[in-house]
């Protein structure tokens, strides 16, 4: 009990990002069950006043609850998040394995076409990628995905440079296994820490970029989000400053969240202080 | 000038964190410095004799280490509750420090001359020429060659003995009364080393220093010491004159250091005949030459000779030395032996059967029979696997059934000398001397008939160092291993090696058996290595003259 504690005032960040999550993922899910109507349909007078009428966050120009809107916007932002991010750790991740493993001629080319994408302005790229492709939710992911790996290309070449040249990968290599087990068993393992942290900031960071898309009017016109409330209630900020404000917040708290959580797991995996704490 | 010591350290006790696995760094420890005395603090890896230095020079990282209890007076003044200003005007002014690591402890980008006279306009001086002046005259009394234009010069074209002489020359750039010196020449190699303990013996008897030394070496000490302080988990156990400490210890574990340490330089007693037995590793001119490209574009290739032209043979059970200083090119050799590294010529036969263009299963088979043992014990075990999955691992690579491989890493850790219970533990759970020991046991686990052995004792304190050495010599003659052994440190080779080949420069230079190699080395830099032994006088090591500073050392 004491232990448990103790424990828990040492990941005070984890513990509190990911309860503010879970808060979160709840509500995601309990949204059709507490708001079954479409969040974009009109479902009662426009411009109430948040607490008026019954509606917790009041409605909008067009007469659209916003507290359905915040609660069914928050589905598409995290899967939004999650999944473009899963997509670029996955790819960052394969990319710079192999470019810092074999390093020489693989890793010049490798890093080059990492540069390449570097140095195009990220969100130019993703605007462009969206209209060309036609907006949807799964271009947009592919959007987020292909401007946010070469960061995660990037950190993971830089731990595979150093890992491989530990003494634990030459005795791997001295008893004879395989490459691919060695990238994937051995040195992986041990660069899991930076990726995993890296990994949960770009949730936050995808979950900014797709508001901003929508903000633009390029998001998913059948999925509401927030970034689509926050670039429609832009018209109205003098008179209802609340309908960018509310779902502004919700972003906030999410982003806050993420961000503890990856402040959290950097300590808890980090094996240095799970060292000291065991002594 | 009084007739008391100049620092006097009365019953400090440094306070570690609350968690750490002793509650003090330094405890109750009580230590005068006299004027002109060099006083040698020895212990091994967390004796706390680093934390002693660093009170004294007032860098206890805060908050997490503090001073407890005690006083250290200098010259009337109490340090431990001295204000930090107070504190800047006494370091490097009237104590100063030179610490472990050249190669970091000079900034990259300021040259030479700037960091030296960066001291002295810290305190004050502050005409431009006089400061030049200084530093040239410090640089010269360094031994340090051309230094007008070394004044000019970046670090990096510097070695790490003159990085040394560097950090000594701003060190003492201000006259200090005291130097403080934290394992000055760990870093470096022997005969550097040496030659950088003869010079602090200089500057210290030329302008009347006293020297309080921290070190892990017992050759050091009788090389350079007056005094001896002896620490063993924070507190002190033997304090006395140089001579009577080693030569007459009275504590327990001083005694046990020296035994280790005098232990070393036996010569390997059982070293056995082995020409009549057959060639295992036959290595024939082989070469290696690391390239690198740089300056624009990479049109300026540089070319370094890591192995030429090498040749050497090991013999079934025999143990054969590698000894080299760094740079000498003896990782390397080891390195292709293994097929870590691609060989550019040359023949590298086990058994017969040709090691540089083995592939697929010929290659898997020889790996097999050829094992390593790493340096750090700390690198070379994957932190995140535990030691049952660090031993079976390979075996099973091999196609040995998971079962058989469990069974066989429990036999191997009771091999080694461990518990049966580190099975299911991870590497970080056990100390320096324990992780080499599962390391060997990896070795050990796919019966290998050679192992190379890259400086398998270099991290280790002293005692483990005897410890380790002791249960690799009983596994060669148990198991009939042949073993390539590489080290610096010619102690070390001699206690296990049946034959030492020493090596420079990727050449090497001379090979013989061990008696053959100390008693009557042919090559004078065999010679120069013996020379520089630390306390091979003391220790009684080879033929030849004595060290002459012997005799102006105890007077």
């Amino acid at each position: 009990m004491k232990d448990l504690l103790a424990w828990s005032r040492h990941h005070w960040a984890l513990l509190l990002g990911g309860g503010m999550l879970a808060v979160l993922a709840a509500l995601t899910l309990a949204a059709p069950a507490l708001y079954p109507e479409d969040p974009l349909s009109m479902v009662g007078p426009p411009d109430v006043r948040p607490f008026d009428e019954g509606f917790l966050f009041g409605t909008d120009s067009l007469g659209r609850d916003v507290a359905a809107g915040i609660l069914h916007g928050a589905r598409t932002s995290l899967l939004l998040g999650l999944v473009s991010t899963a997509c670029s750790v996955l790819l960052g991740t394969g990319v710079g394995a192999v470019a810092g493993y074999f390093a020489g001629r693989v890793d010049d080319v490798l890093m080059r076409l990492t540069e390449f994408f570097q140095t195009i302005p990220s969100f130019m790229l993703a605007l462009v990628l969206v209209a060309v492709l036609s907006p949807s939710i799964w271009t947009i992911v592919l959007a987020i995905a292909v401007v946010s790996w070469p960061p995660v290309a990037r950190l993971v070449r830089a731990e595979f440079l150093s890992l491989r040249s530990r003494d634990f990968v030459k005795a791997a290599v001295v008893g004879g296994h395989p490459t691919h087990v060695i990238i994937l068993r051995h040195i992986l393992p041990n660069a899991l820490t930076p990726i995993i942290v890296t990994g949960s900031l770009m949730v936050a960071s995808a979950i900014l970029l797709e508001s901003a898309l929508s903000f633009l009017g390029l998001g998913d016109r059948n999925n509401i989000t927030w970034g689509f409330m926050i670039g429609a209630g832009r018209s109205m900020i003098r008179q209802a400053w609340w309908l960018s404000a509310i779902p502004g917040l919700a972003i906030f708290y999410t982003v806050l969240a993420l961000n503890l959580l990856g402040q959290g797991l950097a300590d808890l995996l980090n094996p240095l202080l799970a060292r000291t704490r065991r002594a | 000038m009084s007739a008391g010591p100049l620092l006097n350290i009365e019953d400090l006790s440094v306070a570690l964190p609350e968690g750490a696995d002793r509650r003090f760094a330094v405890q109750g420890v009580s230590l005068p410095l006299g004027r002109r005395e060099v006083l040698c603090v020895v212990g091994e890896s967390g004796s706390g004799k680093s934390v002693l230095a660093n009170t004294v020079m007032g860098l206890l990282p805060a908050p997490a280490l503090r001073v407890a209890g005690g006083r250290i007076m200098f010259d009337g003044q109490e340090l431990t509750r001295l204000p930090e200003e107070s504190y800047r005007e006494l370091r490097g002014r009237r104590i100063s420090m030179i610490f472990q690591e050249p190669m970091t402890a000079l900034n990259p980008v300021l040259t030479i001359g700037e960091q030296i006279e960066e001291v002295l306009a810290a305190h004050g001086m502050a005409d431009r020429r006089t400061r030049r002046e200084r530093a040239l005259e410090l640089l010269a009394a360094m031994h340090l060659p051309d230094p007008p234009s070394l004044l000019g010069a970046y670090p990096f074209r510097l070695s790490g003995g003159q990085r040394q002489r560097v950090m000594i020359a701003a060190a003492l750039a201000l006259e200090p009364e005291i130097l403080i010196a934290d394992e000055p020449t760990t870093a470096l190699d022997v005969t550097t080393q040496k030659q950088i303990l003869r010079l602090i013996r200089e500057i210290q008897e030329r302008r009347r220093l006293s020297v309080l030394f921290i070190t892990h070496d017992f050759g050091v000490v009788a090389d350079i010491a007056d005094k001896v302080a002896v620490m063993q988990h924070g507190s002190l156990v033997e304090y006395g004159v140089a001579a009577k400490v080693l030569d007459a210890p009275e504590h327990p574990y001083t005694q046990r250091l020296i035994a280790a340490v005098r232990r070393l330089e036996d010569g390997a007693e059982d070293a056995r005949p082995v020409a009549a037995a057959e060639p295992l590793l036959e290595i024939k001119g082989l070469r290696k030459t690391y390239r690198s490209a740089s300056g624009f574009f990479g049109l300026r290739k540089r070319e370094v000779r890591a192995v030429d032209d090498v040749t050497l043979t090991i013999h079934q059970g025999e143990t054969v030395g590698l000894v080299g200083e760094s740079g000498s090119g003896k990782t390397t050799l080891g390195q292709l032996v293994v097929r870590l590294l691609p060989a550019d010529g040359g023949e590298l036969a086990f058994r017969g059967q040709e090691i540089r263009t083995a592939r697929g299963a010929r290659l898997l088979g020889l790996r097999k029979s050829i094992q390593m043992v790493f340096q750090d014990p700390f690198a070379s075990l994957n932190p995140r696997h535990r030691v049952g999955r660090i031993l079976t691992e390979t075996p099973i690579r091999h196609g040995v059934t998971p079962a058989q491989a469990a069974t066989r890493a429990r036999e191997l850790l009771h091999l080694v000398g461990l518990d049966v219970g580190a099975y299911d533990r991870f590497p970080h759970e056990f100390s320096g001397g324990q992780r080499q020991r599962i390391a060997i046991a990896r070795a050990l686990a796919l019966d290998p008939e050679l192992v190379v052995a890259d400086e398998p004792v270099s991290a280790l304190d002293v005692s483990v160092q005897a410890q380790v050495l002791e249960l690799l010599a009983d596994l060669r003659r148990r198991l009939n291993l042949s073993m390539l052994f590489i080290t610096h440190d010619l102690r070390v080779a001699s206690r296990i090696c049946d034959r030492i080949a020493v090596m420079r420069g990727g050449v090497i230079v001379e090979i013989g058996s061990t008696r053959q190699i100390f008693g009557d080395p042919q090559h004078e830099y065999t010679r120069g290595l013996l020379d520089s032994i630390p306390g091979r006088s003391w220790l009684g090591i080879g033929g030849g003259a004595p060290v002459a500073d012997r005799a102006t050392m105890t007077l």
